[in-house]
């Protein structure tokens, strides 16, 4: 049970936002362009991520995601390999949009 | 002589950036690898001579950051700050220049001489990605120096820099990112009050001491809670906070970031000039094999069955000639000194002992080599990326698999090849579980009971001891990340850097350092324990026997020369009485009591004494197991194939085959052997988690072999 727990307090966190537009990169689709908004939980994590390129505000490609194993993302003239439990945490929009 | 001044130069960049190569570069041969204090963080240091000055390089671990999260960046931080080096290379990677630059922004903040080495700016090139290096130098104001790690271009330029900033001082102050009003008005504040403590600004740089605080620097606080200024300025700290949490609504150290990010992209739009947005290069087109979820782990199987016959397969050749080196220079020793404990201490205890400790070497050197490739080449990344989805489930790294792999073949080089996984829990973690990849100085002992006991599906009941290892190998991982080692899993995140091909010159330095550490930490060690057991299983000497072998000898002789026996007939009785007298010694020695004395304990398990005595001579090595059976069963040393052996073991009324079966499961499980636990020790650097590696794969093995004897026994099985 703890760990719906947890999923709820990042649900609370995507209704912080306010976005509609938002969702997280595990749920990203492979190939498309993205733009990051922020991570949820751990300050480990975010400044993990922001130090390795994938700051708030940057453009990224998913170069893989098949719902299951870490996800692939190109960024800043870079890869990154996201274990799929934080990627639940980041949250992206669809750039353009 | 004149004395010659010393330089001490820190090579700091993120992971991949090339920063080794260049250390490498620099220093060629003159280097060593040691450990930072009290951390399993490998520091690397060497030497050079440069225009009448002695350098020391110390290559700082790969970092992408400064902050407190984790321990490579904590150290390196620790190291410029306290070491004060004379001049910090910062490596950037030109290729991926932005994110190379976020560390730059940070160590600019420090009080130190900085120079760029802006590296692979050939690669950079080919990307499309030109850049202005005079005009960026200006920007960041730090001087550059490009270079070509890999080509060795640029070593030179690089030095010269080195020298004329310690000849002339810094022509160029490295430019401070602004963090915009509100934070800087905060970080004055907290300036003025850090400076009125000397004590303070004799050792740090006030702004960046500022900036932490701001940041919530864990470190930073500990180290300013020393001085007696600190509750003054963590007061003020906190109330710089408050303010700044009323105005924004994201986290401070995400503006913070975004600041950094924001002057790098300032700087960059203006020294450099890119000719392409994006190309679909070739390490596109391999990741999109070679991270498949099909075709990537069938490659993946394929690089680990080279792996491991590398450092099994090739490695037999050079064993056996480190084995037969070892089996001369004993018979040298037992030809020249006369038969007595010197001798058998030179011979079983030195000899021998050192003999246990390079025999690993071929399987570490072409380990480490094998490890080497991977991580060069940028595949190790791929393997742990293609893993992470089964290895996660399990509760470990993608990374772990390997380490676990080699297991199998021995788990010496498997403990040294965990070194590959960074985090420090998931590390120990995985290695608590190598030992029940069953080692390759098990097998003897499997062939032996299983061919005494069941000779006809020996193969079958083998292979059920395997598994079971992978079963109890999960279900502990599990357990310790339930109990032990309870939510410290540090987040995976990793990059996949682009492919290179590695320099042979850096492969070989890889593979030498580590297993010249091998033999320098863990040979001692081993050396050591070997010569304790043979103590143990020598010690105290049988004055006199039940047999009066030497009459018994003597009476042989004289039979087979007055004919009443064949010549034959004369040597195997001669070889069955030294049989039986190593027997009763073995049985006097301390190890032979300590096997007798446990006999209660090991009786549940249907376990007798001399059993009892096999299992701790298991302590030296696994495959000695299989000749110490010999020697008590009084067959003299034997290997698993022999046939006298199993015959001895099958008809022995004691046993059954539901006591074999749990004898197994306890050879599986129990302790690994002393060589092993050496490098355990060296590699976690904890007395604590190698007791109790120790304490719980014995109880671990005593429980379950209980669970089997005295289950079957129930269940009426025999």
């Amino acid at each position: 049970m703890w760990r719906w727990g947890r999923h709820w307090k990042y649900r609370e966190n995507y209704n912080d936002t306010g976005s509609d537009d938002m969702l997280y990169l595990s749920e990203a689709v492979e190939g498309n362009v993205y733009v990051m908004l922020g991570v949820g939980g751990g300050q480990r994590l975010r400044q993990k991520l922001y130090s390795m390129g994938l700051n708030p505000g940057v453009k990224f490609r998913v170069i893989t995601n098949n719902g299951r194993g870490p996800v692939g993302v190109e960024v800043r003239d870079t890869r990154l390999a996201i274990g799929r439990g934080m990627a639940q945490r980041v949250k992206i929009r669809e750039n353009g949009s | 002589m004149v004395l010659k001044k010393e330089i001490v130069v820190a090579l700091a960049g993120n992971p991949n950036s090339g920063k080794t190569t260049i250390f490498n570069n620099l220093t060629g041969a003159n280097q060593h690898v040691g450990n930072y204090p009290g951390v399993t963080v490998e520091k690397k240091e060497g030497h050079l001579n440069y225009r009448g000055y002695r350098i020391k390089a110390v290559d700082l671990p790969g970092t992408y950051s400064l902050s407190a999260y984790s321990i490579d960046e904590i150290i390196a931080r620790k190291f410029i700050i306290e070491q004060k080096p004379d001049v910090i290379i910062d490596i950037v990677d030109a290729s991926n220049i932005e994110r190379n630059l976020y560390l730059t922004t940070q160590l600019s903040e420090l009080n130190v001489h900085l120079i760029i080495a802006l590296n692979m700016s050939d690669m950079a090139k080919n990307r499309g990605i030109i850049i202005n290096t005079e005009y960026l130098a200006q920007l960041m104001g730090i001087p550059i120096v490009p270079t070509v790690g890999n080509k060795k271009k640029g070593m030179t330029e690089l030095l010269n820099a080195i020298i004329e900033i310690v000849e002339n001082g810094v022509s160029l102050t490295p430019v401070q990112v602004s963090y915009g009003k509100e934070i800087e008005r905060e970080l004055s504040k907290l300036n003025d009050i850090i400076s009125t403590d000397s004590t303070i600004t004799n050792s740090y740089k006030t702004r960046w001491l500022s900036l932490k605080l701001l940041e919530d620097d864990a470190e930073v606080y500990k180290l300013l809670k020393q001085h007696k200024s600190s509750e003054q300025i963590f007061k003020e700290a906190d109330k710089s906070k408050a303010r700044l949490k009323s105005l924004y609504r994201e986290n401070l150290s995400e503006i913070i970031t975004d600041r950094r990010y924001g002057f790098i992209s300032g700087a960059c739009s203006e020294a450099i000039n890119r000719t392409a947005e994006h190309r679909h290069d070739v390490s596109d087109k391999i990741d999109y094999v070679l991270i498949h979820p099909i075709s990537g782990l069938l490659i993946f199987a394929g690089m680990m069955w080279l792996v491991f016959h590398l450092t099994f397969t090739l490695a037999e050749k050079p064993m056996e000639w480190i084995e037969l080196a070892m089996a001369s220079l004993a018979n040298l020793f037992l030809n020249i000194l006369p038969e007595g404990i010197l001798n058998s201490l030179i011979v079983d205890g030195i000899i021998g002992g050192v003999g246990g400790v390079i025999v690993f070497l071929p399987n570490i050197m072409f380990l480490f080599l094998a490890i080497a490739v991977l991580e060069d080449t940028g595949y190790m990344s791929r393997a742990a990326f293609i893993m992470d989805r089964i290895m996660h489930r399990i509760g470990l790294h993608g990374k772990s698999f390997i380490p676990m792999l080699i297991g199998y073949g021995c788990s010496v080089p498997a403990y040294l090849g965990s070194r590959i996984i960074e985090d420090k829990t998931d590390r120990l973690v995985t290695m608590h579980v190598i030992t029940f990849m069953s080692c390759g100085a098990r097998l003897p002992i499997y062939v032996l009971v299983c061919g005494a006991f069941w000779p006809d599906k020996a193969g079958n009941v083998m292979f059920s001891i395997y598994v079971l290892g992978i079963v109890v190998a999960i279900v502990m991982v599990k357990l310790l990340r339930a109990t032990r080692f309870k939510g410290l899993s540090a987040p995976f995140v990793m990059e996949l850097p682009p492919y290179r091909i590695p320099t042979i010159r850096s492969l070989l330095i890889h593979m030498w350092e580590r297993s010249w550490m091998y033999l320098r930490k863990a040979g001692t060690v081993i050396l050591s324990f070997s010569i304790i057991m043979w103590f143990l299983m020598t010690f105290p000497q049988k004055k006199t026997y039940d047999k009066d072998y030497d009459a018994l000898v003597k009476l042989a002789n004289h039979s087979f020369s007055s004919e009443k026996i064949t010549l034959s007939e004369r040597d195997s009785l001669i070889t069955a009485y030294e049989n039986s007298r190593s027997a009763e010694n073995l049985e006097y020695s301390i190890a032979g009591r300590i096997g007798k004395n446990i006999e209660p304990i090991i009786k549940p398990l249907g376990f007798d004494w001399r059993l009892g005595i096999a299992l701790i001579s298991g302590f030296v090595a696994k495959e000695v197991v299989v000749s110490t059976m010999g020697t008590i069963y009084g067959v003299g040393e034997t290997d698993e194939g022999s046939e006298a052996l199993r015959a001895s073991l099958a008809a022995d009324p004691k046993y059954s085959k539901l006591i074999a079966y749990a004898f197994l499961v306890f050879v599986l499980l129990y302790v690994p052997c002393m060589a092993a636990m050496a490098v355990f020790l060296r590699e976690t650097r904890s007395i604590k988690e190698t007791l109790f590696q120790i304490g719980y794969t014995t109880a671990l093995a005593w429980f379950l072999a209980m669970v089997v004897y005295q289950g079957g026994k129930l269940l009426g099985l025999s």
